[in-house]
């Protein structure tokens, strides 16, 4: 008796247990988008108020990156700039998960205090909090990391506001006589400056593993070198300047070797360059024309763009040699592949009909998905974090850049550049 | 008297039956000897036959005639005599049969009153005996028909009342398992009924949350987050922690907006189906 008393007691208390701890609801439907975020305008200093507006650049960063859907400043129904303003109903009622206030407060000539706050509305509590010092001109980098900041935190990615792009522009003077800028800009396409120029094209820029360095083609005095220039003091070297084509440099993820595209073999071969040595070390020997290659993120791989099956495709060959391995099937046209900074993706060109659209390759799948829709699209270039990518364009018979989200949700274009702008690569983190 | 009869019929009747019997004795008796009877005599048949030649022979035959005479005479004497004689024996043997008839005559009434006498004093000791008898039998019948009764009442007591103790533990039982039975369909309805609420709530809970869940653009389809999630007694939302995080702070920050979002949820207005629902857990799991 005794014993069936406990043994029900303790069967009663099993159930007890384990029905609280089997109440079990699985969410599957839900839906996909962007996050309804409000940057609500940050109060300005009365007197010496900065030509820059930190709260719209965090604002169409967030917006650029695909994962935010910022509330227009016209919608709001308060703007809060302190805590004790904040009332989180109205920002419930308007369905916003995450609200952004802050203030610019000047600190003595051309300084300024930037602070913000990022809360959860739902949970009615601060997440992020934090005063940045900065000067007038740095007030929009400052911003791009206020941006990086609110990023990261809510999506758990590294924000690559804070980051640069360099492009290849082509501006004619008065007299129609064009002149070829290699550029720096800010992510955002502001800042531009220029830090090659010349009447002969340039192409192909590729940043350097820490940022400091670019290397590009140049084509002064009538033939192709490759050169590796420091951004900010200018200086620049010759790396190679061989009979035919020096083309398509591009750094290894450690920095310490450059894979390059040379022809003075007769037809265009890929070929590793060690950058502190110039040694020189050829990679593949075929007939066919063997160009644009990219790192794997581990160093291991190299990816090519070769025609040695009758139209161009993805080919793929182990950075110390090695057989080649043909990676792309579909469509008539693959080119300019470059990996995901995670190793699990290629960007690439892809023909489609007549078009030349940007495709992401899934490695697993293998699968191509389209993330542009422009019929001249060209020259993908991840964002360090992966999330974006940036790649040239045309719009009314000119070269423009644009930016795509990873997943195809959004895709805008950059800030006017003046001229034709073409060949697009972005920078790694700023270090 | 009449009930004892009346109840022992069967003795009552053995007992006329041999009285009749005695009776029928008494009156025709039985003579157990036969009467004797003198034995038939038969007379003695006499011949005589003469001859000359033949008279020597004659006279041989006379002499032997005379002789044969003689000695019939002599023989019919001898017979004469034994004849008297046994007339005297035959008077005499008569005489003492007679006398022995009624000797055995008188004997045998002496017998015959004897018997009959002791008949008598038998049949009246064996009235008295059977009278004695009866009486006793009756009287021990009444006792053992007394004692009967009496045990059989007490049997019927007994049997009455355990009857009436059966009768009633059944009653007890039945009511009791009409009462557990009772319990049980309730018990059943109401686990039923809170089931059913259960099930309505769950699925209450999860088209609030469902409908406030917006994940990240582009999350892949194999990500998964656990949360639990701690409810006030009126279903707002106190605890949103992650039990096991699907590694996308993205995705997982998304489950925890659902829910806050969500607050408050849906709760049942049964109390004791409240409690459970207390505590949930959640797995956020994109299906395509």
């Amino acid at each position: 008796m005794l014993i069936k008393w406990v043994q029900t007691l303790g069967l009663s208390l099993l159930l007890m247990v384990s029905a609280h701890a089997d109440l079990t609801i699985e969410i599957t439907q839900g839906s996909e988008g962007a996050l309804p975020i409000a940057i609500v305008p940050f109060q300005q200093p009365v007197t010496g108020a900065p030509t820059q507006n930190v709260d719209q650049i965090v604002t169409s960063d967030l917006a650029r990156s695909g994962r935010f859907q910022p509330l227009p400043v016209a919608d709001m129904l308060s703007r809060p700039v302190q805590p004790n303003q904040v009332d989180f109903r109205d920002w419930r009622a308007l369905n916003v998960e995450n609200l952004v206030i802050g203030q610019v407060d000047a600190k003595g000539p051309g300084a300024f205090d930037v602070s913000f706050r990022l809360y959860d509305v739902y949970r009615g509590e601060q997440i992020l909090g934090y005063t940045l010092q900065t000067s007038a001109d740095e007030l929009r980098s400052t911003s791009h990391r206020i941006a990086d900041l609110i990023y990261e935190t809510l999506t758990g990615n590294k924000g690559a506001f804070d980051t640069r792009i360099a492009y290849v522009t082509s501006i004619a003077d008065q007299t129609g006589k064009p002149t070829i800028h290699l550029r720096v800009a800010d992510a955002d396409g502001y800042n531009p400056s220029s830090i090659v120029s010349s009447s002969d094209p340039i192409m192909s820029p590729s940043w350097s593993p820490d940022g400091q360095k670019i290397a590009y083609v140049s084509f002064e005095n009538g033939r192709s070198s490759i050169y590796v220039q420091e951004i900010y003091t200018g200086a620049r070297e010759k790396l190679t300047s061989f009979k035919g084509i020096n083309g398509a440099p591009v750094w290894s993820p450690d920095g310490t070797k450059i894979a390059l595209t040379l022809s003075k073999g007769g037809n265009p071969d890929i070929y590793i360059m060690d950058v502190r040595s110039k040694k020189l070390t050829q990679l593949t020997s075929h007939w066919a024309i063997d160009t644009e290659p990219a790192w794997s993120p581990d160093g291991r791989f190299i990816v090519y763009t070769s025609d040695r099956g009758g139209n161009p495709q993805i080919y793929r060959v182990e950075a110390d040699g090695g057989k080649a391995y043909r990676m792309t099937f579909e469509g008539k046209y693959n080119a300019k592949a470059s990996y995901s900074p995670d190793g699990k993706q290629l960007t690439l060109v892809t023909r489609v009909g007549e078009d030349y659209r940007i495709g992401l390759m899934d490695l697993r799948t293998r699968d191509i998905r389209l993330l542009s829709t422009g019929d001249l699209d060209e020259s993908p270039s991840f964002a360090p974090n992966g999330d974006m990518i940036i790649y040239a364009t045309r719009n009314k018979n000119r070269g423009v850049l644009a930016a795509v989200s990873t997943d195809g949700r959004v895709e805008q274009r950059l800030v006017l550049q003046a001229g034709d702008v073409r060949e697009p690569a972005w920078s790694p983190f700023h270090q | 008297m009449w009930e004892l009869i009346q109840t022992n019929q069967k003795a009552l009747g053995a007992a006329v039956g041999i009285h009749l019997m005695l009776l029928l004795v008494m009156f025709f008796g039985v003579n157990w000897t036969d009467d004797a009877k003198p034995l038939p005599v038969t007379p003695v048949v006499q011949a005589t036959v003469v001859d000359q030649a033949a008279l020597d022979r004659e006279v041989k035959k006379l002499k032997a005639a005379e002789d044969k005479k003689r000695k019939q005479k002599e023989a019919a004497e001898k017979k004469k005599k034994a004849e008297a004689k046994r007339k005297a024996d035959e008077k005499k043997r008569k005489a003492e049969a007679k006398r022995k008839a009624a000797e055995k005559k008188k004997q045998e009434a002496a017998k015959k009153k004897r018997l009959a006498e002791e008949k008598k004093k038998k049949a009246a000791a064996e009235k008295k005996r059977l009278a004695e008898e009866k009486k006793q039998k009756a009287a021990a019948e009444k006792q053992r028909k007394a004692e009967e009764a009496a045990k059989k009442a007490a049997a019927e007591k007994k049997r009455q009342a355990e009857e009436a103790a059966l009768k009633k533990a059944e009653a007890e039982k039945k009511k009791a398992e009409a009462a557990a039975r009772q319990l049980e369909l309730e018990a059943q309805y109401q686990a039923e009924q809170d089931l059913t609420e259960k099930q309505l709530i769950m699925a209450a809970i999860q088209q609030k949350v469902d409908r406030n869940w917006l994940r990240p653009p582009g999350t892949p389809q194999n990500l998964s987050c656990e949360v639990r999630v701690r409810l006030g007694a009126n279903g707002s939302v106190l605890l949103v922690s992650i039990i096991k995080s699907s590694g996308d702070v993205g995705f997982d920050r998304s489950v925890e907006s659902a829910v806050s979002k969500a607050d408050p949820l849906p709760m049942p207005t049964s109390p004791r189906l409240v409690s459970q629902f207390r505590d949930i857990r959640f797995v956020f799991k994109p299906s395509s």
